[in-house]
């Protein structure tokens, strides 16, 4: 099952890698220039009236990001990798179970393996790429910026991995639930879209906030106090060890 | 090996309202090609996909004496839908497969493959459906399994290349390995089959060997007009200018014999399955 799962993924994942490298070189580039930017925007800031401040919020993060450290954290961790990492999972998850099942090359598989055998096999594999991608491109920050001649240590990008590995898993154990479901590759693509794009803007509501995930995966305590979210991270695994049961029950009882 | 390979006792399957499966009784003998028969939407996928555990069902199927989950090692299958994995050539096809599968064996796969033209080094998203069919065929003939499963195996193949998948299949229960397959095409069944059954409408109206089919029925055609009681006979079926009447009753048939212009005709498979499918009757 290794051969073929890896087979079958090795090309989207070698074109996410592609891309979200290309990504960091990026964010590494514009650092002297985002730093400058930001120093001259803080200082422009700093002359708006009190009711445009008290609009934009605190800015005083701006002036941090002359720390390689922060810059790193709040830019890769918190922005570009952080970001699109629900949707590198994704990329990765729907056609795990969906692409047998609208292949039908799945009669192929459940005819001669115990449903729990496949279900195993191709759950673990997918979590094992995803867990090794994100690891992979989230250490590729303080590497690379090392490289580039920054002095970056990696405790904060250490605390945000584990954060973003927890939350790789839960967005993982969600696609995988709607891909299990499903017997094309259209909806479960479609409704991961919708949740990757649904997620931020339920948080925009203070009553509800706490079901986006988004700032626990952006590592946003890690940035601001350099803590993991304990709590978040304990209550995360739990709904994804939760989500990943009903997912081996429902393609337990799935017909064919 | 037991006698019985596959015993099916009141299997019965519906999809929301409709009964696809209407609590039928099946026993799939070893060592022998099983065929069963019937028009499409007769209930046969839905009987194999129960076999194999694809869907729910209720009632009870042994395979081996066992549930299908302790046995699938000893199980080939060929689906309706002959989908193979296309971004796959025929060569890392056998690899796939020979990681997957226990009981895989990759020189066999090979050496079908090549029998059937197979281009190694192609895509299989590049073949054609008879192509495709071959594919598949081959690496579910490489198995070393003692049940080989085959839902309309022919299907898109040219007259050919049906005939030596048929020849294969014969094969496969010379070497005592048991077959069950499914088809509506009367010839291949009259070809291959030893033992067969008809479905229809999800009922199993007959199960027997085909060898002894003519021993055991008779048919007559009797002139149109001929007064008879329908429920004295297996099927009566009205066709232009004649009646046709099934039994396999002694005394039935030598009444039969008496009325005037009665014509004994022979009773071949597919006169046989058209009467009992039309006339819709049970013959078990």
């Amino acid at each position: 099952m290794l051969y073929k799962e890896l087979n079958e993924m090795k090309l989207r994942v070698i074109l996410i890698i592609a891309v979200l490298v290309i990504s960091l070189v990026a964010t590494i580039v514009m650092r002297p220039y985002a730093s400058q930017m930001m120093s001259e925007m803080a200082g422009q800031l700093e002359e708006l009236p009190d009711f445009l401040k008290k609009l934009i919020g605190d800015t005083s993060s701006l002036t941090k990001l002359d720390d390689d450290n922060y810059y790193l954290l709040s830019q890769w961790q918190g922005k570009n990798f952080g970001q699109f990492l629900p949707l590198v999972v994704l990329l990765i998850a729907f056609p795990i179970f969906a692409k047998e099942f609208d292949k039908k090359t799945i009669y192929f598989l459940l005819s001669r393996k115990n449903r729990k055998d496949v279900f195993m096999a191709k759950y673990l594999i997918g979590l094992g790429v995803i867990l090794l991608v994100t690891a992979v491109l989230s250490l590729l920050g303080p590497i690379v910026m090392n490289l580039a001649g920054y002095g970056v240590n990696f405790s904060g990008t250490l605390k945000a991995l584990l954060q973003q590995l927890v939350g790789a898993a839960f967005f993982y154990s969600l696609f995988t639930l709607i891909s299990v479901m499903s017997r094309d590759q259209v909806k479960p693509v479609v409704m991961g879209i919708i949740i990757v794009i649904g997620l931020p803007i339920i948080g925009i509501i203070e009553a509800i906030s706490w079901l986006n995930p988004y700032p626990f995966i952006l590592a946003t305590t890690v940035i601001q106090n350099g803590t993991i979210d304990w709590i978040y991270l304990v209550a995360l695994l739990a709904v994804t060890i939760v989500l990943t049961a009903v997912d081996y029950m429902v393609f337990k009882k799935k017909e064919l | 090996m037991s006698a019985r390979t596959i015993e099916i006792g009141n299997l019965r399957k519906s999809y929301g309202n409709f009964e696809a499966v209407k609590g039928i009784d099946l026993k799939i003998v070893a060592g022998k090609v099983n065929a069963l028969l019937g028009p499409n939407g007769a209930g046969k996928t839905t009987t194999l996909k129960s076999i194999l555990g694809l869907v729910e069902y209720s009632g009870e199927i042994k395979i081996l004496g066992k549930t299908v989950e302790e046995v699938r090692n000893s199980i080939s299958f060929v689906p309706e839908d002959k989908s193979f994995y296309e971004n796959l050539t025929p060569g890392k096809a056998i690899k796939m497969c020979s990681m997957v599968l226990d009981n895989f064996l990759p020189s066999k796969a090979e050496e079908l493959m090549r029998h059937f033209d197979l281009p190694m080094g192609k895509k299989i998203s590049s073949f054609s459906h008879g192509m495709r069919t071959a594919a598949y065929l081959s690496i579910a003939m490489a198995q070393s399994a003692d049940i080989f499963i085959f839902d309309e195996p022919t299907w898109g193949l040219d007259p050919l290349r049906r005939d030596e998948v048929l020849e294969m299949i014969s094969g496969l229960s010379e070497s005592g390995k048991t077959v069950l397959y499914t088809s509506h095409i009367i010839p291949e069944i009259e070809k291959i089959a030893d033992v067969f059954s008809i479905m229809y409408k999800g009922e199993i109206l007959y199960s027997g060997e085909l060898k002894a089919l003519d021993e055991r029925f008779a048919l007559f055609c009797l002139p149109s007009g001929t007064e008879l009681e329908r429920n004295e006979y297996l099927a009566v079926v009205k066709e232009t200018g004649a009646i046709k009447v099934l039994t396999d009753d002694k005394n039935t048939m030598e009444k039969l014999g008496k009325i005037a212009g009665a014509k004994e005709e022979k009773v071949d498979l597919e006169v046989f399955f058209s009467l009992l499918v039309r006339g819709n009757k049970n013959a078990l």
